[in-house]
Formats: structure tokens, C-alpha cells, sequence
């Protein structure tokens, strides 16, 4: 197991360096001059050609990436932010925690909220709590998180002032944002959840344990959903890594400055050492959470565990 | 009985879902977000005084000022973006602050110009100290502008050759050419930082600032807020000067950007004021008691200026732009686009620049008429080829875009929107050959700089800011630039130039709306030279 995690980590790096020569490749030849946009619209071409010098864009192409390949990943420098001149590490450092934390209550409402909706729905396949659970997924999936703020925002805030509107601070800061945030990934939780739960619920062995007089609840939890789990969690990771990077929307409509606003302020603005260090970030966290997801996997089913263990891949038959 | 406890399981959690969204639901209807009212406030909105003339107001306990923009970091040394928001003036004391149209001094005691225009002669207080006690120099503020000037993130000091201490409270600043108005910008963007305090700093001010200003940082995070609070050992604090006072003991500037949030914010009093209000939220706080605005002209004003390059319609028939120009119903624009929160323009720059003459306000400036603009049209030899309109994306341009589009099409010129992103629309401004009409929105200090960034033809590559190469008019600004030249005879021969071959038509001045709660018990407010309210220096009952 040991051995498979240290080949999923190094085969990360190959992975990472890829993503950061596409990404520096495509901010190069992507138009728009980083100098201009830092100098505003009272600068002389001058100015403008004294600010390339300086921030080193009037340098060929090959050597410019060479240089940021080397800082990157042999002197772990991110560099520095064009227009700030903030070290994007201590951004990345500043900006993670709050974004960290949105995506883990957003994860827990979602999963929550999700698995019973999903498994409710899938137990009483055909009925109305199938057909009620389903509405609330399709609803959930059609409401735009934006709208959703702004409603639990006049709810929440300005009518009851429960809860603050905007703002960074406390848990009751978050609270709000990873509700709006929450409600598409509980949609499509909860129909990947029924759907999986189908697949297993009319097995031969979900019927021999109910024959031979397991709990309908111990069918359900132990039986079922433990089998179901893989595609769930293929889901979970994947709405955590998207969750990670940033979520733009929650962030802007809720004042919260996390890594969706820094990256995305970075693109507007040809920021390319944000870019480019935002690019990696979101490399090895999309890397990290398939790897826990691949880890659950195993942890899910002990023949997917004992393939790791022989370090062979699963191969269909 | 399982079935049963199922059941009421899978009820239960339905229920919860269903009433949790009936609960945001029933939320659209709670427009209930009622101001808070304040007993014996007029009905009509309050609007503050723009100039103060009297001090010595109560000092404020606290104040929370609602900003669209914030520096994302508080380093002295960034960019001229937002280096005249109302938010700087706590932050860093200058050798001068612009107010009113003139430089008003700060660290300064006085300057002079030797006989060659060149060599300037700064005279500083003897008392000037920062939050850690450290006694500002000459030598510090020698080490700011020599460090601004390696930096080269601020273009106004490449205008600089050298500067050097006389003695402790004298420094010398030495020009390369004596342009006018360029020093005063280097007055106001001298700060008062020690130098031994920056280089004390792991993050170079990133997060926290050790200067001479009246405030020190309690709290900042980048992308939300900065908190402030007030020296009592300030060195300046018996200055008189009303753009100078602070008056609030604890300030709070939140940032945001989101429109609905910024009515929230100053409708349940999570923000006590806010600086430049989204336009389209103003009529919500007009005629509210419990609420006042403070309005002043932005010191950008839009402009649209036609392409110099002579691959393009534009840039070869100054008939077809004069059409364009008076196709175009500036108050119909005004009214539709801007709620009425702006004013027409009568030249090609801001009327808050420096140097602008109030008489072009009262003559006629390419005023409406349908007919003229098809005779200009027909006389164009326009054949219908599609005229391209460049804007930045958002913000309001799109509405103001579409406006100008459907009057030329109302004579029959065809035009196509090219909304661009910041970046793209950087990359494209200066090339005249990717557009007939390209919407501008920029200031500056004085009008011959101005002008000089837009009408200089060697200003960049392909000639000037529309890749136009009119040595006449290029001439015309570099003899304003020198002390003698920058004549109002002069100022205006440029001014009626541009406007006979109509190389750009200023559109509007939009107001810069600052809405404040009148529970705060505002008075007068200053207005800084780009449009915010300086509430730091409002006087409150």
C-alpha cells in the first residue's frame, strides 16, 4: 500500500510540470501585456517598455519558462505577484485556510444532506419520497448558487440577522456561503447516491442477507451502501478538489477573499506568476484528492485493497 | 414497524429539505430591509457640503466605510492604481495632497523652483514622526523616491532625473524636462515611510505600515477589510487644513464589490457610509431621510475616441466621426445610462483636470442634431462597411455601448460591439487599426498630461493613443508642457483643434456618489480629488 501511495505521489510530478508549461505556454501567448495593465492608462510606451524589462517579459520565451521551471520546482519560489508585488506563497498561505474551510463545511452539508436524500430515494425506488427526494435534486441542480445567496441573505441576515451577510471572521461567516455552495453538490450527490444504491439494492446478496434476517437498516448500511460507495466517492473527491479551487461566485457575492478570487483576479489582470503558481496549486490538489479518493477506494473494498497491496491494476475480464 | 420508522425517516428528512427551501423561498418577499429612521431629519435626502470650512469637529469613536476597491496589499510602493482613494490619506502622510484642484501641503513646509525649471527646492517639518516614534528625514524621504524611482511601478517618476538632501529638513528634486504640473505629482506621491522601519518589515508593509500618518493598522486582510485606528501622538495634529482633519477614532474600510450587498450593507448598518456607491443603487437611497449623499464629478470622465490609423473609416473621414458625434443624444445617454448620475462633457478630458477651462462648460460641444449628422454622413462618402466600437466589458459600458450603437444606427451607420476584458482591451487600445471608436475612461491631474498620453504621437509605436500621427497637434501639446507655453490661450487653441477635426468626443462625467447613513450625524463631508468622500475628514455633529 506504502509502495502504491509513494508511485501515485511521484507520479505527480510529471503531472504538475506538464500543467505548468501549458499554463505558462498558454499566459504567454494569451493576448494582453501584464506592464500595461500595472501601469494603467496614463503610461508612455516608455513606461511600459521600462516595466517589461523590469517584471523580464522582453526575455525569449524559453529562457522566461526555464527560469520559472527552476524557481518553481527547485527553489519552491512562486514568485511574486506583478501588480502587488506580494509573494504568492504568503497569498496562497493567506487566501487557502479560508477557502480550506468553506470547502469542508460545504463538503459536510452536501454529503450530509446527500446520502440520506440519495439512499431514501433508492429504498423506496417508484413512490413518492423517490419522486419527492428527486424534485429536491432537480431543484437543487436548477437553483443558481447565486440566487440562493441572496435569498438566505435576506432571510438569514437582514430579516433575522442571524447570521452575518458578508464578511470574514468566525464559523458563523461561513455558514451561509457553504449553504448556497452546498446545494448543487447535494443534488448530484443524491442522484449518484440512488442510482448506485440501484445498482445494488436487487443483488442476490442484498437478498440473502434480508433471507437470512439481517436488519433491513444493517441491509441498507452495511450491505449495500458499502458496496455502492465507489462512484460516490468518485463524486465526493471530485466536487472537493472543484470546491478547492475556489468557488468565484460564493467568494465575490459573500466578500470572502479566497483562492477562486485571487486566481481569478490573476487572469484579469495577466498576473502570470499568480497564474502559473494558482495553476499548480490546483494541480496538486486535483492530484492529492484523486489519490484519496483511489485510498477510499480501498479503504471501501478490500479487493480493490488487496490489488494496491499487489501493486497490479484491476484489469477487466 | 421498520417500515413505519422508515417512513417517518424519510418524511422527516423531505421536510427538512422542503422547509429549508421554503424558508429562502418566503425570503423574496422580504423586501423588509427597511432603513433604519432618524427623528427630525428633513424627508428630502441630506446632502452634505462638499467643502468644509470650519474644524475642531467631535472626533468620531468609530466609522465603517463600505469600498468597492482596496490595495491588495498596503506596500507604499504599488502601482498608481487607487493611489488617490480616499483610503490612501490615512495611510501615508505626503509632502503634499491634491484637494480642491491645488496641492495643499502636508509634510512639506514649502517649495521652489530654481531659475532653469528644473530644480525644485523641498522644505520639510522639522517634527515628523511615524507609529514607532522613528523621527522622518530628508534622508528617508530621499530613500522613498529613489526607491519609487527603481521600482518604476509609478510612471510619474520616470519623469524624474535626481533628487538628494540639502540638510535634514531640505530636499532637492531635479527634473529631466519641466513639464508642467509633473513635480506637484511627485509631491503628492512622496510618502512619509522611515526607512528603517520598511526595512524592519518581513513583508515590505504587505500587511501592516509603520508611518507618519494619523492612523495606525489594527487589522488587515487582503480582499475584506482594513482596520484603523487613531494616533494620539500624531505629529500633525493641529493642521488645520479641513482635507487634512481626522476626525474618527476607529475606522473600518470593508470591501464590496457585490451590488446587492452594498445596499444590504448600508440598509442594516453593517457599513456606516460607502465611498462611490454603485450608480444603479443611488435612487434607492434618494429621498430617505435616513439617508445622505455626497456627489462630485469622477475625476475620469468617458470619452470616445475615433482611430488615428488610416486603415479604418474613422481614421480616414474626420466626417464620418463628426457624424457620429452629433447623432448622439448626450442627455438621452445620461438619463438611460446613468440614471442621471452624470454630467454632459464639453471637451475631451475630464472637467476636473487641472487646467480645464470652465468657459468650454457654456459653448456648444457637438449638440444633437440628427440633421447635420447625416450631412456630415453623406458628405463621409461612408458606404455602410462596419464600424467597430471597442469598450472594457462590464461596469456599465455595455448598457452605455448599446446606446451609442442604436443612435448610429437610427442614421444608418453600422456599428459592432467589441466588448473586451481589461487585458484584452489593454492589448488593443493603442492599435487604431482594430477599431473605429474605442470608449475611454481615465484621468489624470493636469489636461496637458493628459492630452499628452492621448495625442502625442510619439508616445507609442504606431503614434498616438489611437494610432494617429498629427504632428500639428503633437507640437501644439509639447509647447504646453513648458511653464511659458501653458498658456489659456494655448490650452484652448488645443482644445478647439481636436474638436474641428474631432479626434474624440467626451461623452460623460459620471458622479461619484457617496452615501452615508445620516445616524452618523454627518455634516460636511471633503471630496477627494477623484470623486470619493473623504469621511476620515467629515465633520459630525
Amino acid at each position: 500500500m506504502g509502495r502504491y501511495i509513494i508511485k501515485r505521489l511521484l507520479w505527480m510530478i510529471p503531472i504538475i510540470l506538464c500543467v505548468a508549461i501549458l499554463v505558462f505556454t498558454l499566459m504567454t501567448f494569451c493576448p494582453g501585456d501584464p506592464a500595461a495593465i500595472v501601469l494603467g492608462s496614463s503610461a508612455t510606451e516608455e513606461d511600459m517598455n521600462l516595466m517589461r524589462e523590469s517584471l523580464g517579459l522582453n526575455r525569449p520565451f524559453l529562457v522566461r519558462l526555464g527560469t520559472y521551471l527552476r524557481d518553481a520546482f527547485l527553489r519552491f519560489d512562486l514568485g511574486r505577484s506583478y501588480l502587488t508585488k506580494v509573494s504568492i506563497a504568503d497569498s496562497i498561505r493567506e487566501y487557502l485556510p479560508r477557502t480550506m474551510l468553506l470547502t469542508i463545511i460545504t463538503m459536510l452539508i452536501s454529503v450530509g444532506l446527500a446520502l440520506p436524500l440519495g439512499i431514501t430515494a433508492a429504498t423506496h425506488q417508484g413512490r413518492w419520497q423517490d419522486t419527492v427526494c428527486m424534485v429536491l435534486a432537480l431543484i437543487g441542480i436548477s437553483v443558481p448558487s447565486f440566487w440562493l445567496a441572496l435569498l438566505l441573505i435576506l432571510e438569514f441576515s437582514v430579516k433575522h440577522a442571524w447570521l452575518p451577510a458578508m464578511g470574514v471572521g468566525g464559523l458563523k461567516y461561513y455558514i451561509l456561503p457553504a449553504i448556497s455552495g452546498s446545494l448543487g453538490g447535494v443534488a448530484s450527490l443524491a442522484r449518484q447516491t440512488r442510482s448506485s444504491m440501484l445498482d445494488v439494492i436487487r443483488a442476490d446478496y442484498i437478498t440473502t442477507a434480508r433471507a437470512k434476517g439481517v436488519s433491513e437498516r444493517n441491509v441498507i448500511t452495511r450491505h449495500a451502501l458499502k458496496n455502492a460507495l465507489i462512484p460516490i466517492i468518485t463524486v465526493i473527491g471530485t466536487q472537493f478538489g472543484r470546491q478547492l479551487g475556489g468557488t468565484m461566485v460564493i467568494e465575490t457575492i459573500f466578500g470572502i477573499p479566497g483562492m477562486g478570487q485571487f486566481i481569478i483576479t490573476g487572469v484579469n489582470q495577466r498576473d502570470y506568476p499568480v497564474v502559473q503558481s494558482g495553476a499548480i496549486f490546483l494541480a496538486i490538489v486535483f492530484s492529492l484528492c484523486m489519490l484519496g479518493v483511489d485510498l477510499l477506494y480501498a479503504a471501501a473494498d478490500p479487493r480493490i485493497k488487496a490489488q494496491y497491496a499487489k501493486g497490479k491494476r484491476r484489469v477487466k475480464k | 414497524m421498520k417500515k413505519l420508522i422508515n417512513r417517518i425517516l424519510s418524511l422527516a428528512l423531505v421536510g427538512a429539505m422542503a422547509l429549508s427551501l421554503a424558508a429562502c423561498g418566503s425570503s423574496s418577499n422580504s423586501s423588509a430591509a427597511k432603513p433604519t429612521e432618524v427623528p427630525g431629519v428633513s424627508e428630502t435626502t441630506a446632502e452634505a457640503e462638499a467643502v468644509v470650512p470650519e474644524t475642531g469637529s467631535v472626533k468620531k469613536e468609530s466609522l465603517n466605510i463600505g469600498v468597492t476597491t482596496l490595495w491588495a496589499t498596503l506596500s507604499p510602493f504599488q502601482t498608481t492604481q487607487n493611489q488617490y482613494g480616499a483610503f490612501t490619506r490615512p495611510l501615508y502622510d505626503r509632502l503634499a495632497v491634491i484637494y480642491d484642484g491645488e496641492y495643499v501641503p502636508q509634510m512639506a513646509e514649502s517649495w521652489e523652483v530654481a531659475d532653469d525649471g528644473l530644480t525644485w527646492t523641498v522644505k520639510i517639518h522639522d517634527n515628523i514622526t511615524d507609529s514607532q516614534g522613528n523621527h522622518i528625514t530628508a534622508d528617508d524621504l530621499v530613500w522613498f523616491t529613489q526607491e519609487s524611482m527603481n521600482r518604476k511601478l509609478k510612471p510619474l517618476f520616470n519623469k524624474l532625473g535626481e533628487v538628494s538632501k540639502i540638510d535634514d529638513t531640505t530636499i532637492q528634486f531635479v527634473m529631466k524636462s519641466n513639464v508642467v504640473g509633473a513635480f506637484e505629482m511627485i509631491l503628492a506621491s512622496v510618502y512619509g515611510v522611515s526607512e528603517a522601519a520598511f526595512k524592519a518589515s518581513a513583508d515590505e508593509f504587505a500587511n501592516t505600515t509603520v508611518s507618519s500618518s494619523a492612523y495606525k493598522v489594527v487589522e488587515f486582510v487582503p480582499g475584506s477589510h482594513l482596520s484603523l485606528e487613531l494616533r494620539e501622538d500624531y505629529w500633525d495634529k493641529d493642521n488645520e487644513h479641513p482635507a487634512l482633519q481626522n476626525n474618527v477614532k476607529h475606522l473600518t474600510y470593508t470591501i464590496i464589490t457585490e451590488a446587492s450587498q452594498q445596499q444590504i450593507a448600508l440598509e442594516t448598518g453593517t457599513v456606516d457610509c460607502f465611498e462611490s456607491l454603485t450608480s444603479s443603487l443611488v435612487p434607492a437611497f434618494d429621498n430617505n431621510p435616513a439617508y445622505g449623499r455626497a456627489t462630485a464629478s469622477s475625476g475620469n470622465g468617458i470619452q470616445m475616441y475615433f482611430s488615428g490609423d488610416e486603415s479604418r473609416p474613422c481614421g480616414r473621414s474626420e466626417d464620418l466621426c463628426k457624424a457620429i458625434a452629433y447623432c448622439i443624444d448626450m442627455n438621452g445617454v445620461v438619463a438611460a445610462a446613468f440614471e442621471g448620475l452624470a454630467s454632459t462633457m464639453h471637451c475631451g478630458a475630464s472637467k476636473m483636470l487641472v487646467g480645464y477651462n470652465p468657459k468650454w462648460d457654456n459653448e456648444p460641444y457637438f449638440e444633437y442634431d440628427v440633421d447635420k449628422a447625416k450631412d456630415y454622413l453623406a458628405s463621409s462618402g461612408y458606404d455602410g462597411e462596419e464600424l467597430v466600437l471597442v469598450a472594457t466589458a462590464g461596469g456599465g459600458n455595455d448598457r452605455l455601448a448599446q446606446i451609442l450603437q442604436g443612435y448610429m444606427t437610427a442614421i444608418g451607420i453600422n456599428c459592432k460591439l467589441s466588448m473586451l476584458d481589461a487585458a484584452l482591451y489593454s492589448a488593443t487600445r493603442f492599435d487604431g487599426a482594430q477599431y473605429d471608436m474605442i470608449l475611454v475612461s481615465a484621468g489624470g491631474i493636469t489636461i496637458t498630461n493628459w492630452w499628452g498620453v492621448r495625442f502625442d504621437m510619439n508616445a507609442y509605436e504606431k503614434g498616438d493613443g489611437t494610432a494617429r500621427r498629427d504632428e500639428t497637434l503633437t507640437n501644439m501639446i509639447y509647447n504646453t508642457w513648458i511653464v511659458q507655453g501653458y498658456t489659456e490661450e494655448n490650452i484652448d487653441a488645443i482644445h478647439y483643434y481636436l474638436m474641428d477635426h474631432c479626434y474624440v468626443y467626451g461623452l460623460v462625467n459620471p458622479d461619484v456618489c457617496n452615501v452615508y447613513r445620516t445616524d452618523t450625524g454627518l455634516v460636511s463631508v471633503p471630496i477627494t480629488c477623484q470623486g470619493p468622500a473623504d469621511f476620515a475628514a467629515a465633520v459630525y455633529q
